[in-house]
């Protein structure tokens, strides 16, 4: 019978991945059973890649008394995983891994609240910068060039990024503010799929995270035009900002985990801790923050809550004129 | 130098595992290759980087193998790129064959990646190239060649196939569309906006559809039972006979698809069902228990699934969910994929290649060795192996996104497949809409807002141009053919 | 019996006009760059009334008899009984839980659609249930609906 046999073989490699994985269960106060650790996104994404790393250092140095069960709930853009943790109000065993949908959600009403009112920030952990990209073949070698041509020709040149009404979205029209230009925006299904199109030419720029860009910045195929930084990155240090190249503006996408409304006090004192130990360590650092070029930050409790304040203008006065507030 | 690398014994072991998990979670439903590959690459982190591309890539094939096992034995495909599967392996088990189905998709899928592996490691940096001339017009030219070959799978009724399409086509529609914001049809539910899950409504209409047209009866469908010894579950010479084109050109093809920035396995799988029932000199048996509508197909799966590894480890460009995933864990071994890798890190990257070919072999070896067993279970009377199905079915659709929603959305498809089969709609013509429908759309519009609207940019690109033109006459051709048909009928009523 | 297309045709019909409508309505019929959000679901929606209203045309035409939309006797009973105990146990996942879900839903298919024997009945549904729970939750840790009693 097939239920048998699927049985047995289930047994092997059952006890075959658990020996390997070796749970101790401790009592402390907090954790005191399995924490769901959210991916609002699907499986090979930012922010999966982000919870996994968080989770990974975590079990490899012991520091979770509890098994961190990592749940991909997708779907709607991030509202569905969102929507999920804001639900489980005062449980203060789910967790889930932060985006700034968690401020523009609401303004798009997309999700009931917002970090002040139905989340509870525990850290946020990096800075994800946002910057424009060009194939060395391009003809612009400087953001100069670049937004020369635009005004030659205003509304030719495309620029592709990820989805409609997104971070890289408002970032072109940030940038077409501030340069007075006028470009296409291409909108695209992943970050991928805007480095495949921008490396194969079909694209004349592209606004990239530096880690969709990187690969191609190191074999010399690629060049980053600006980045919408304060100040220049420290592991990419020849990329100029905007601001100092005149076109001034700042636009980025934030990382971090976050909780549901009214977890217990010692269940986010636990979280910070761990968060700053992760932070600290020294894979977290090579590994996560220098590979993907972001810009490390531990910022917790109200800091974390006044950058996020901070962006609920940003949004909304963006979206509007995107357009995305319609009602 | 690869082998070398491979081939000591703790990696043998470890791709036997992979190999042995995936075609375990394959067999799944809902748990398919990226979350397979998800969940396992937190165990590779103890390990030595090529121990474990070793593993995850051996689970990559085994998964892939995995799928195809339910969809032939209950019409239940365990991840998308085995939908298609179902179609003819499933109607060859009922008629007591489904030995030789799992045996020339174990075959197929050994020949494809093999073939893959070899194109991978002799011509990447051609192939990368080329992948990356594939822009929106491309994109959009080559999913209207695959929707014109939709006309093939309409089953008896034309009228009802057409109508199976445009319904998957709308189904399409559901859902972000990225280009404008608008969230379509989703009326405000966050698990609509991402559009109809491929998955849930695959298992739906294929699985749960079969299960209910068989509940009517107490027999339920009549599978006939065969002698399942090593040997009778083998594909006879003639079934290769028979396949042994389809193979090649399944591996051809699926190779190029998986290239390709967005299609994938999935895509590449359809594809290459409807190229064998074009070319094939018995398409009436398409649907019917065909072995080449598996042979192909599953040939053209796996070797996709080799080619989006190009765009991968060449430009650092992830193909597919799954090679993001892969993408993820190089990064978290240090290792950066991109045009520096072959340079940087030439043990690792012949190391994986290798490592592909001894998943493969490993995928062959076991596969045969566990097909009696499988098809055993087949013997199963229908009574008991109903409920089990549909709790298969309603697991699967869970834990594709751990969502209860889905299951609801499969559900409804049960249904919807069971009426389309009794009333002869074309399950397979909507779900191939459904899969084809939003690339479609999606680089037709990214095209024209790059050409202001301009159709020329779909005609002054060459491989554009070719794409669009072998499209048109697809259309044009039946056309020509039925008017001539039509006017030669009246000739001949005219000279009675 | 033709009145499956039909039903079908009329129904297909109405649902293709309020699908072109529903995107005129709350779509934006061109964009930057020529169709925008509502050009193809229209268009999908003009075909598919093309379509279904030849179909209904045929079918009211027809005399043949077309197939044959429900079961009838035995086959209704056995269909429907199988459907209503899916969707109620699909209803009361979240509340039964998946575990104790499977369990009740094989034991009522095995033992009251086909009078299995019930040592059958129950191993066979303790031994899903069992396996269900062992790769599942255990293994692959997919968090599925529990029950009060916390599986």
């Amino acid at each position: 019978m097939l239920a048998l046999r699927l049985l047995s073989v289930s047994v092997v490699s059952a006890a075959l991945l658990l020996a390997s994985s070796g749970n101790v269960l401790a009592q402390a106060k907090y954790p005191s059973k399995t924490v769901e650790v959210v991916v609002p996104y699907a499986p090979g994404g930012g922010t999966d890649n982000l919870m996994r790393m968080i989770t990974g250092i975590m079990d490899e140095n012991k520091w979770a008394p509890v098994p961190m069960n990592v749940n991909n709930r997708a779907g709607g853009s991030g509202a569905v995983g969102f929507s999920y943790l804001i639900n489980k109000k005062g449980d203060s065993h789910v967790v889930a891994g932060a985006t700034p949908m968690i401020v523009s959600g609401k303004i798009e009403g997309r999700l009931p609240g917002n970090h002040r009112d139905s989340m509870t920030i525990l850290m946020i952990v990096a800075i994800d910068e946002l910057m424009l990209s060009v194939r060395n073949e391009s003809p612009f070698k400087t953001i100069d060039d670049f937004v020369n041509a635009a005004r030659a020709r205003p509304g030719m040149l495309t620029v592709g990024g990820t989805a409609t009404y997104s971070e890289d979205h408002i970032f072109t029209h940030l940038f077409e503010q501030a340069a007075k230009i006028k470009v296409k925006y291409v909108p695209f299904n992943s970050g991928g799929e805007v480095t495949a199109a921008l490396m194969g030419g079909h694209i004349d720029a592209g606004v990239m995270n530096p880690n969709e860009i990187v690969a191609q910045i190191e074999a010399k195929k690629a060049t980053n035009l600006a980045v919408a930084a304060r100040k220049r990155m420290t592991d990419a240090a020849d990329v100029p900002t905007f601001a100092e190249k005149g076109y001034e503006f700042y636009w980025e996408q934030m990382r971090g985990v976050v909780g549901p409304a009214d977890m217990a006090p010692e269940a986010v004192a636990w979280w910070q801790d761990a968060l700053r130990k992760v932070t600290a360590n020294k894979k977290w650092q090579e590994l996560y923050i220098k590979r993907n070029l972001l810009t490390p930050t531990a910022w917790v409790g109200e800091e974390a809550n006044k950058y996020l304040d901070g962006l609920i203008g940003k949004y909304e006065s963006a979206l509007g004129a995107l357009g995305a507030l319609k009602k | 130098m690869g082998f070398s690398v491979a081939l000591t014994p703790f990696n043998l072991l470890m791709a036997t595992c992979g190999v042995f998990v995936g075609i375990l979670i394959g067999a799944l439903p809902g748990i398919g290759p990226p979350s397979g590959v998800a969940l396992l690459l937190p165990l590779t982190f103890g390990m030595e980087p090529t121990s474990g591309i070793i593993m995850l890539a051996a689970l990559y094939a085994g998964t892939m193998y995995g799928g195809t096992i339910t969809s032939v034995l209950i019409n239940t495909p365990g991840e998308s790129a085995s939908v298609v599967t179902c179609l003819d392996g499933y109607q060859m088990a009922l008629q007591g064959r489904a030995g030789p189905a799992l045996g020339i998709a174990a075959i197929g899928s050994f020949i494809a990646g093999t073939v893959g592996v070899i194109l991978l490691m002799l011509v990447s940096p051609a192939l990368a190239k080329w992948s990356l001339s594939f822009g929106p017009p491309e994109t959009f030219a080559l999913m209207l060649l695959g929707l014109t070959t939709v006309t093939l799978l309409t089953g008896d009724n034309a009228l009802k196939g057409y109508i199976s399409m445009v319904l998957g086509l709308m189904l399409a529609m559901v859902g972000f569309d990225i280009i404008s914001g608008d969230a379509r049809y989703a009326f405000g539910i966050p698990e609509m906006m991402d559009g109809m899950d491929f998955l849930p409504v695959a298992i739906g209409l294929f699985g749960l559809g079969e299960v209910l047209a068989g509940a009517e009866m107490a027999t339920g469908n009549a599978i006939l039972q065969g002698r399942y010894g090593l040997r009778d579950v083998m594909p006879s010479a003639r079934d290769w006979a028979r396949s042994r084109w389809a193979i090649v050109r399944g591996t051809v093809l699926g190779f190029s698809v998986g290239l390709l920035p967005g299609a994938g396995p999935t895509v590449a799988s359809f594809l290459s069902y409807t190229v064998e029932k074009k070319v094939s000199k018995h398409p009436q048996e398409f649907g019917k228990g065909a072995i080449e509508g598996v042979a192909g197909p599953e040939s053209a799966n796996n070797s996709a699934a080799i080619g989006a590894m190009v765009p991968m480890l060449t430009l650092g460009i992830p193909g597919s969910a799954t090679t993001a995933i892969m993408l993820g864990g190089l990064m978290m071994w240090g290792l950066r994929p991109g045009p520096m890798l072959f340079e940087k890190n030439p043990e690792f990257v012949w190391g994986l290649i290798a490592s592909q070919y001894i998943a493969n072999v490993m995928l062959l070896i076991l596969s045969t060795a566990f097909i009696p067993l499988f098809v055993r279970a087949l013997r199963i009377p229908y009574t008991i192996l109903m409920p089990l199905i549909i709790v298969f079915c309603i697991t699967g659709a869970y834990s594709l996104k751990n969502n209860v929603w889905d299951v609801g959305q499969m559900l409804v498809f049960g249904v919807l497949g069971y009426a389309m089969k009794k009333l002869g709609y074309s399950p397979a013509a909507l779900v191939l809409a459904l899969v084809l429908g939003p690339l479609a759309e999606r680089a037709l519009r990214q095209s024209l807002i790059i050409s202001d609207a301009g159709l020329g940019i779909f005609f002054l690109r060459p491989i554009s141009a070719v794409l669009m033109v072998a499209a048109l006459a697809a259309v044009a051709v039946p056309v020509v053919r039925a008017i001539h048909a039509a006017s030669r009928r009246r000739h001949a009523a005219a000279g009675d | 019996m033709r009145s499956a297309d039909r039903i079908a045709g009329a129904a297909l019909l109405a649902f293709a006009v309020a699908f072109s409508a529903g995107a005129l309505k709350y779509y934006t019929y061109s964009g930057p760059g020529g169709p925008g959000s509502a050009f193809l679901p229209f268009w999908l929606g003009v075909i598919m009334a093309l379509l279904s209203g030849a179909m209904l045309v045929g079918a009211l035409r027809s005399r043949e008899p077309g197939p044959d939309w429900l079961p009838r006797g035995e086959g209704l009973r056995r269909i429907a009984l199988v459907l209503g105990v899916t969707f109620a146990f699909v209803a009361l996942l979240k509340v039964v839980g998946m575990i104790i879900g499977t369990v009740l839903f094989l034991v009522v298919l095995l033992r009251v659609l086909d009078r299995n024997p019930w040592p059958l009945t129950l191993s066979v549904a303790a031994a899903t249930a069992g396996l269900n729970f062992l790769i599942f939750t255990y293994w692959l840790r997919v968090p599925f609906p529990v029950s009060v009693f916390g599986f």
